[in-house]
């Protein structure tokens, strides 16, 4: 399978006359963009805000953030089976990208209802500066951000209000990508996977994606889909342009689209290694038998394949670590080399990772992520609150800490406590013995 | 230029290593001498015009652990008046005896606030009681390794003697000390791990950023032999509190744990009782609470004699995001309770 991709890189986001690209600059006319939205009955008030790095911005609970990217040749749309969009396979033809910039869902619902959702503060893993410590931790903050402020009819149900939500940013990402349409790129990456056989070391990448699907009364069950669907089901088999063509996407899609763990492999394709495909899993199965079959077939899919070596990353926490670390397990029993790319539990938490296994001997860590109850024993840039901002873009308040019994505060403010945990490698943040 | 002072070490070593004898001078007392001894020569040379070894402690191996209140009292004197900027031990290699008191050494500097390393034998029973806390360099198992142990601990000791931060221990050169700090790579983690992962297919050596320590296993108690005379205990891991939280039992991370009344309850009715566990969907449990504290079903079998009696308390806690020490420290607390109120088994409802 064979896609191009095309890059326009943005210097400078700025408001103008027509939603254009041209040199670099990109302009919106915000008017229009809003008008789009509107055209949904269930958006009531959309409002487009520019957030530009070093800016002393803030941008708090966020739902995601797309990287806006148009096909202009092969079968199937950026981002499909989102949203009610065509699902046929993509990773084929060409795209067109607009690089850096990524357009960030401010919807206003609330995480997904019942039980957990309701009673976990939310907002403080969903927010970040665009300029002081934490701009060097998270890329998202390099990022020209369009940010997309959304009031959506809360007579509607909260499924129906998040896919509107959702379905808003696409249609902005899509109207900023029309723009690059019929322009001819600075630069086409050429990707094409697997080749034909060879001695090289066979390498497939295992990406683990939590379901909320328990949480929500939702087809959709919000959170990352795969092709739109985001429940508990069998592992896929994917070809890794369908990742950069947006088929693994909903939530952190801007990191999806770019992955680091798929870009990097590409980079070694047919010269260090043979990029032999994606597996991707579903997380936080009720049963410990529903996640023994996940964890062996996607180890028996690997085997398929051909693998003699496998990269895993994960994007939840607690529970769905069973079937993660079953997968580590299960790939090595059939001979399968893996590295386990994680984050880790913090130091006052005891062990690093809930269930350490013994096939679990190689592992690259990016640390843990930070919030104010972890800041013990963390290093200069994580320790260093993040100063109060100029400008807040999205909630105007904000979870105090993790602890839902402290209350709200100024989104402005100081903040002692924020989070960002590195899921897939971007980063060179990680963390050693002493 | 001004020649800059040296900084102070006290070194310490054992009869065999000061030359004094081998076994036969196990009992050597303790005593102090000016200037280096024996491998103290080699970190003499190490130290150039850094640093000078200014008294070296010497003890028998017997006598250090025979005499031990005379011995600390001679090193805790020692390094009050040579006021050492760093203490070094050893090494010690796989001698037993020597890296235990090594390592005391070590650890007494630092009660006192002087940074400290030794080196000594992975193995060593000195490092065994004492990695936690102190700076050990591994070392060979016998006194080939001298050499090597001798260029790193006084690399390391200078650092610690100048008051300089020891970077991460495979850097420097320490055994890890369990603990975890962050800090910045050269690459970024993907590259990291594909790289990783090439290295393992090629079978070539690769270090883990992230080394596994299996963790501990409890030992199960011996089964109930004679379930009718069994009095049993419920504790739960759900968060179920009386309506209202009384307490305030915090849904998750909880330290606490608090124990409630069903002595003369024979079902865990709704609307009496709530979880407030943030980890899991509550609403289930809150329409019927019997299912994290299954006091219903617990009630029957005591009806019909399968067990002789309940606890007339339950315990519980909100088990989400709890550290393994609070956890290890509540079921200490909580297996007393139990063990007070006379309880033979107990159901652990987990969630």
């Amino acid at each position: 399978m064979k896609l191009e991709l095309g890059k326009f890189p943005v210097s400078e986001v700025c408001e103008g006359p027509q939603t254009a690209y041209h040199n670099g600059v990109l302009t919106l006319d915000t008017k229009s963009l809003t008008g789009l939205v509107l055209e949904n009955p269930a958006i009531l008030h959309a409002r487009v805000e520019i957030a530009r790095p070093g800016d002393s911005t803030r941008i708090v609970g966020f739902h995601d953030i797309v990287a806006p990217q148009v096909k202009v040749a092969g079968p199937g749309v950026a981002y499909p089976g989102i949203c009610g969009r065509p699902a046929e396979f993509v990773g084929r033809g060409r795209t067109h990208r607009v690089d850096g910039v990524g357009v960030v869902n401010l919807g206003d619902t609330e995480p997904p209802p019942g039980g957990v959702a309701e009673k976990m503060p939310q907002p403080f893993d969903t927010v970040f500066d665009m300029s002081g410590p934490s701009a060097s931790i998270i890329p998202y903050s390099r990022l020209n951000n369009v940010c997309l402020v959304l009031n959506t009819d809360r007579n509607l149900s909260d499924a129906a209000r998040t896919w509107a939500a959702e379905d808003a940013t696409l249609r902005v990402s899509d109207a900023i990508a029309e723009t690059v349409r019929e322009a001819t790129p600075d630069e086409v990456e050429t990707y094409e996977s697997p080749e034909a056989e060879g001695d090289l070391p066979r390498v497939v990448y295992i990406s683990c994606h939590n379901s909320r699907e328990h949480f929500a009364d939702s087809l959709r069950a919000y959170g990352t889909s795969v092709y739109g669907l985001s429940r508990l089901n069998a592992p896929w088999l994917l070809n890794p342009n369908e990742w950069l063509d947006g088929a693994v996407a909903g939530k952190d899609s801007w990191i999806l689209a770019n992955n680091p763990v798929i870009t990097d492999l590409y980079s070694r394709h047919n010269r260090d290694l043979i990029f032999a495909g994606c597996i991707a899993i579903r997380t936080r199965w009720s049963q410990q038998v529903e996640k023994d079959v996940t964890s062996n077939q996607a180890a028996k899919i690997a085997q398929q394949l051909g693998a003699t070596g496998a990269v895993v990353t994960w994007d939840a926490g607690g529970n769905d670590f069973m079937e993660v670390i079953r997968t580590v397990q299960a790939c090595e029993k059939v001979g399968i080399n893996v590295v386990f790319l994680t984050f880790e539990e913090h130091p006052d938490n005891g062990s690093p990772l809930l269930e350490p296994l013994p096939e679990a001997r190689a592992i690259v860590t990016t640390g843990w992520g930070r919030n104010e109850l972890m800041s013990a024993a963390s290093i200069p840039e994580y320790d260093r609150p993040l100063p109060s901002v100029e400008r807040v873009i999205g909630r105007q308040t904000i979870m105090a800490n993790q602890n839902a019994q402290s209350g709200q505060i100024d989104s402005h403010s100081e903040l002692r406590s924020f989070l960002w945990v590195d899921r897939y490698g971007s980063t060179s943040w990680s963390a050693f013995d002493y | 230029m001004a020649n800059q002072p040296k900084l102070k070490v006290v070194h310490f070593l054992n009869q065999f290593f000061a030359g004094i004898g081998a076994e036969e001078a196990a009992n050597h007392p303790i005593e102090v001498r000016e200037g280096p001894v024996g491998p103290g020569n080699a970190f003499r040379q190490a130290f150039k015009d850094d640093a000078e070894i200014v008294a070296t402690i010497i003890a028998g191996d017997n006598y250090f652990n025979e005499e031990h209140e005379t011995s600390v009292r001679t090193v805790v004197d020692t390094l009050a008046r040579y006021r050492p900027d760093v203490v070094i031990a050893g090494p010690a290699f796989n001698a037993g005896r020597y890296g235990l008191s090594c390592a005391e050494v070590c650890h007494l500097a630092l009660a006192d606030g002087i940074p400290a390393v030794t080196a000594m034998f992975e193995e060593n029973p000195g490092t065994l009681t004492y990695k936690r806390e102190v700076i050990i360099v591994p070392t060979s198992e016998g006194v080939g390794g001298m050499p090597a142990a001798v260029t790193t601990v006084s690399r390391i000791g200078l650092k610690l003697a100048r008051g300089d931060e020891l970077g991460p221990a495979d850097e420097e050169g320490y055994i890890p000390r369990g603990i975890r700090k962050s800090g910045r790579r050269e690459v970024r983690a993907a590259d990291r791990a594909i790289e990783m992962v090439l290295k393992k297919v090629r079978g070539e050596a690769f270090v883990t950023e992230l080394p596994i320590e299996l963790p501990e296993v409890v030992e199960p108690a011996s089964p109930l032999t004679d379930m009718k005379s069994a009095r049993i205990g419920l504790v739960t891991s759900g968060g179920l509190v009386p309506i209202g939280n009384p307490d305030k039992l915090s849904g998750g991370p909880s330290q606490v744990w608090f124990k409630y009344d069903i002595g003369n309850l024979a079902t865990m009715e709704a609307g009496k009782w709530e979880s407030v566990h943030v980890g899991f969907y509550t609403d289930v449990t809150n329409e019927n609470p019997n299912y994290v504290l299954p006091l219903n079903v617990m009630r029957s079998l005591e009806d019909r004699g399968v067990i002789e009696s309940i606890h007339p308390e339950y315990l519980t806690t909100s088990g989400r995001g709890t550290t393994v020490a609070d956890s290890r420290r509540m079921g200490r607390e909580m297996a007393a309770v139990l063990k007070r109120g006379g309880v033979d088994g107990v159901v652990m409802v987990a969630t």
